[in-house]
């Protein structure tokens, strides 16, 4: 059952993932994508899924080792925002650090990374819910 | 808490029992008196403590007050009556309170007409002793004996309030009902015979009205007044209980009191004592000296019996009751016990303990108590176990409906993915289905555009850079919008084949236009310097255009020109270089090379099959030259299916024969079918200044500079017509134009020199003369070489006009030696020979 309620958080997260993505606007796109160069014509979809699934089995992986027990949506929100911010706040500084363009260019996809994240990290946690902190609490 | 509100008609007991027990006993009754009282009396002390009583009306009183204690009087007023709760054959139980406890307390007096007979006397005191010795918690504890003021005893006990047995067994309305909470109570029950077997002491006459349950639970086995002290315990009462059932004493008579039930289960005072319907054979028989343990051990089957069953063994009429007791008629009390539904464990225990043989029972309530307590503790288990099964039941039934829902969850949110991954996989390749439908509209367009523009840029001049740069750059933004991986295959070929052959015709167009500017710069000079510098070209230009003829084989050379859509053009372009090769070979004297030469002349005609231009070729390439092989291709040349490089290659080949003017014909319908082609019209004014026709040739050379103004040649060939003609001026325009396009001609510059020279302007011509010999040092030399070469080809005039200005150079030249006179001599004999030749070709028919 432990099995299954994993791979349903994965499946959730990567949903929700998925779905935040689809709604992505695209001037964050373009921020994102716009300073890089040899850019493909048509984007390879099945790495952007690759890439989501990936995001998702961390997710549901790493959220039940730090399941503290208190209100899922609370716990889940911070991990997901922890997430975003381990993952694209020190990329963005480096790359302000390399690249000559506005903060802004840099910095809105970080915040759009902590909405992301928080969305999947909620997702996750309402899957797991609070039987986790029995199963996380040593006998 | 200080008693306020002490209820005004209490009755006070008399304590004088002293006389009734001895004065031995006196010490003792003086506990009938109030020691409150006394203590206020003699220390001035005042106590009154009193509880809260939150069960003051449970036990409700029958009557206010009695005659028996109406009249009684107490020396002390230890206990105040509160009225009587119970009367019974012998006694009443009045309800009363200990003033000095403050507690109510049940108070048990014998009933006024037996107070004269001493051994009932002696019985009631009997009975408070023995109930009396007896402290165990479930056997109602007697306070205190006493005696009233008219020296009858009475002693009080505990009040109970609550129901009887009876009353709660009355109350059900199914036998099932309260089972788990009655057998509770019997076991208590049990317990407490149990106790009072061990103290030697039978019940004798155990009912379910002699059992009251409190209102907290509490179970009291109460009326000891039956009670029998086996041998072994104390006192019998053996004797007065010797006398059949059927002849009761006429004083003793059943015990009536609020917890007795029908008249049959009423309590019998005589020698047979006891509830008939609870009562063992041998009690019914008046067998008194089998009488112990065993018969409340059948009376505990009896109320077990009737838990279990809702009735007694023995039911109906007294009479009926009697009889079935003393014949132990117990067969109806089993056939109920079997169909009670009860654990056959209970069944079997109270078959067991109203069995007509008292040997078969169990040997005391002990034994009964262990079987209960281990039934109710096996019953308890048993619903312990039930209430874990079911709790384990619930929760895997929980855990199977949270895994369902799991699973459930699980396959939605799959089979949600898939769609979602579906749905967006679709989207994207109808997205991307579109863009690529867009771009390979795109790529059609430009396609289309491209190759438009293409066929303009082959329809015009290989050197218009404008039509062929849109054409090329048409094609650049083709190539780049095809270079996308999504695009079909047929279009990507469609769009490679359209490439290479844009490509290929660029290079095509670049090669033709490369050897029309070799052609044009190097036809338009008639020095061996720029014939030299033409081969170079024509080399260069063949081996940028991957025909390199020092490296490549013969036949590789061959494939690949026959390969080319320009075939044609290349073999007049090799044509051309190959003339020019034998001029400059002829020029140097170096006749060596010439068959080496002509081996290249096999590479044109397997090039270019066409048989008419191959004969013209073998025709020019025949050494020396056939006129009449010439005025043949001449007659069969039909300029309106051959282009005008043919003519061209015709006219080239008759070009070098001293010649009549056979060629004016052809070059003028030439001329008319192609009038802006400029090496026709260069080549036509060219021809006619062999003829001296300097006026004419000026007209065609400047047709050929309104075709082509940027080469500088023409406007010297024309500037030499002009100043032949006499126009010395407008020569003079020409070569200056001339210098303007080219200054590093120095042929040119000698022409120049040689109008101003005979317009008189020698000093301007002494300057363009030696600007001529600074371009070319050995310009003098090539010029007299030139003359020389011109002379033997049979153009004496231009062979004179190249020895004038070899001999004004060799003059501004040191070492210079040649004899101008000489050369002038031998052109003017030939043009005399020429001119009479001509004369005699035009007065011949």
């Amino acid at each position: 059952m432990r099995m299954r309620k994993r791979v349903l958080a994965i499946v959730v997260c990567g949903v929700a993932i998925l779905v935040v993505n689809m709604f992505t606007p695209p001037s964050i796109q373009k921020l994102a994508g716009g300073y890089f160069k040899n850019t493909r014509e048509v984007n390879l979809v099945q790495y952007h899924l690759l890439a989501m699934l990936a995001n998702a089995i961390l997710l549901a992986t790493i959220y039940p080792s730090g399941y503290r027990g208190r209100s899922p949506i609370e716990e889940g929100a911070r991990f997901g925002v922890l997430m975003a911010l381990i993952v694209a706040l020190p990329d963005a500084l480096h790359k302000y650090a390399m690249i000559n363009s506005p903060p802004a260019d840099m910095f809105l996809p970080v915040a759009w990374s902590v909405l992301k994240y928080g969305v999947a990290g909620v997702a996750v946690a309402l899957v797991y819910g609070r039987d986790l902190y029995v199963d996380s609490v040593p006998a | 808490m200080v008693d306020e509100n002490r209820p005004d008609e209490t009755l006070p007991l008399d304590a004088g029992m002293a006389a009734a027990f001895g004065s031995s006993h006196a010490g003792d009754m003086t506990r009938g008196v109030s020691v409150v009282s006394l203590l206020e009396k003699t220390h001035g002390i005042h106590s009154r403590v009193l509880l809260r009583d939150t069960m003051s009306d449970d036990s409700p009183v029958v009557h206010a007050r009695r005659d028996e204690s109406a009249n009684a009087n107490s020396q002390s007023n230890r206990y105040q009556m509160l009225g009587e709760i119970a009367r019974g054959g012998v006694g009443v139980i009045m309800k009363g309170r200990d003033v000095d406890l403050g507690r109510d307390v049940a108070i048990k007096m014998l009933q006024s007409e037996h107070t004269e007979r001493p051994a009932m006397v002696q019985r009631f005191i009997e009975e408070a002793q023995i109930a009396g010795q007896l402290q165990h918690p479930s056997i109602l504890p007697v306070y205190e004996l006493g005696l009233r003021a008219d020296d009858q005893p009475f002693f009080t006990m505990k009040l109970i309030r609550g129901k009887t047995l009876s009353a709660l067994l009355d109350d059900r309305r199914d036998p099932a009902d309260g089972r788990g909470q009655l057998l509770g109570i019997f076991e208590q029950v049990c317990q407490a015979t149990a106790y009072a077997h061990s103290r030697g002491v039978v019940h004798r006459d155990l009912k379910p009205s002699n059992i009251m349950v409190g209102s907290f639970g509490e179970v009291q086995v109460v009326d000891w007044g039956l009670a029998k002290v086996l041998s072994r315990g104390g006192a019998t009462d053996d004797k007065r209980a010797s006398l059949p059932i059927e002849s009761p004493m006429p004083d003793e008579q059943a015990v009536k009191t609020v917890r007795t039930g029908s008249s049959a289960a009423q309590s019998i005072v005589g020698s047979v004592m006891g509830t008939p319907a609870y009562m063992s054979p041998e009690q019914a028989n008046g067998q008194v000296d089998q009488l112990d343990e065993r018969s409340d051990v059948f009376a505990l089957g009896a109320i077990l019996c009737e838990i279990l069953t809702g009735r007694p063994p023995y039911h109906g009429q007294r009479n009926d009751v009697i009889k079935q007791a003393s014949n132990a008629d117990i067969g109806d009390a089993l056939a109920r016990i079997q169909s009670s539904g009860a654990d056959e464990r209970l069944n079997a225990l109270t078959t067991s303990c109203l069995s007509s043989n008292r040997k078969d029972r169990p040997r005391d309530a002990g034994v009964i108590a262990r079987e209960i307590t281990d039934y109710l503790a096996h019953l308890e288990q048993e619903k312990r176990n039930l209430e874990i099964a079911a709790a384990e039941s619930r929760a895997t039934i929980a855990h199977e409906k949270r895994a369902r829902r799991l699973t459930t969850a699980l396959a939605i949110s799959v089979l949600f993915a898939v769609l979602l991954i579906t749905g967006t996989g679709a989207w994207a390749v109808r997205e991307q289905s579109q863009r690529t439908a867009e771009l390979e509209q795109s790529i059609n367009t430009v396609h289309a555009k491209a190759a438009q523009l293409l066929g303009q840029a082959k329809a015009s001049d290989a050197r218009d850079e404008r039509e062929w740069g849109s054409a090329i750059k048409a094609g650049d933004q083709l190539a780049e919008l095809a270079d996308n991986d999504s695009i079909s295959d047929e279009l990507r070929n469609r769009v490679d084949a359209f490439l290479a052959e844009l490509e290929r015709s660029d290079t095509d167009r670049r090669m033709l236009a490369r050897l029309d500017e070799i052609t044009t710069t190097g036809t338009t000079h008639d020095d061996i310097d720029s014939w030299i510098v033409m081969d170079g070209e024509f080399d260069d230009a063949f081996r940028g255009y991957g025909i390199d003829f020092s490296v490549l084989e013969r036949d590789e050379i061959i494939g690949r020109m026959q390969a080319s859509e320009i075939s044609e053009e290349l073999a007049f372009g090799l044509d051309l270089w190959i003339r020019s090769r034998m001029f400059i070979a002829v020029l140097n004297g170096d006749h060596a090379k010439l068959p080496g030469i002509m081996q290249e002349v096999v590479i044109v005609t397997e090039v270019d099959t066409d048989p008419y231009r191959t004969r013209c070729r073998e025709t020019f390439y025949d050494f020396p030259p056939k006129l009449d092989k010439g005025l043949q291709l001449i007659k069969e040349l039909d300029l309106e299916s051959e282009p005008p490089e043919t003519f061209l290659l015709v006219a080239s080949t008759l070009h070098t024969l001293p010649t009549a003017n056979v060629l004016k014909e052809p070059f003028r319908k030439a001329l008319l079918l192609y009038p802006d082609h400029f090496q026709l019209n260069h080549d036509y004014a060219w021809y006619l200044t062999r003829f001296q026709e300097w006026e004419e040739a000026a007209r065609y050379h400047t047709a050929a500079i309104a075709i082509r103004p940027d080469i500088d040649g023409v406007w010297r060939s024309l500037g030499i017509c002009l100043r032949e003609s006499g126009d010395y001026e407008s020569a003079l325009i020409a070569f200056e134009k001339a210098i303007d396009i080219d200054p590093d001609y120095a042929g040119t510059h000698t022409d120049y020199a040689l109008t101003l020279e005979r317009m008189g302007n020698n000093e301007a011509a002494d300057q363009q003369y030696h600007e001529a010999i600074r371009l070319k040092s050995n310009i003098a030399e090539s010029t007299r070489r030139r003359a020389q070469q011109q002379l033997s080809s049979g153009w004496p005039a231009q062979a004179l006009h190249s020895f004038t200005i070899a001999d004004r150079l060799g003059h501004r030249t040191p070492g210079w030696d040649m004899d101008f006179e000489h050369w002038a001599r031998i052109c003017a004999q030939q043009l005399e020979a020429k001119e009479a030749a001509s004369r005699n070709a035009r007065q011949s028919p």
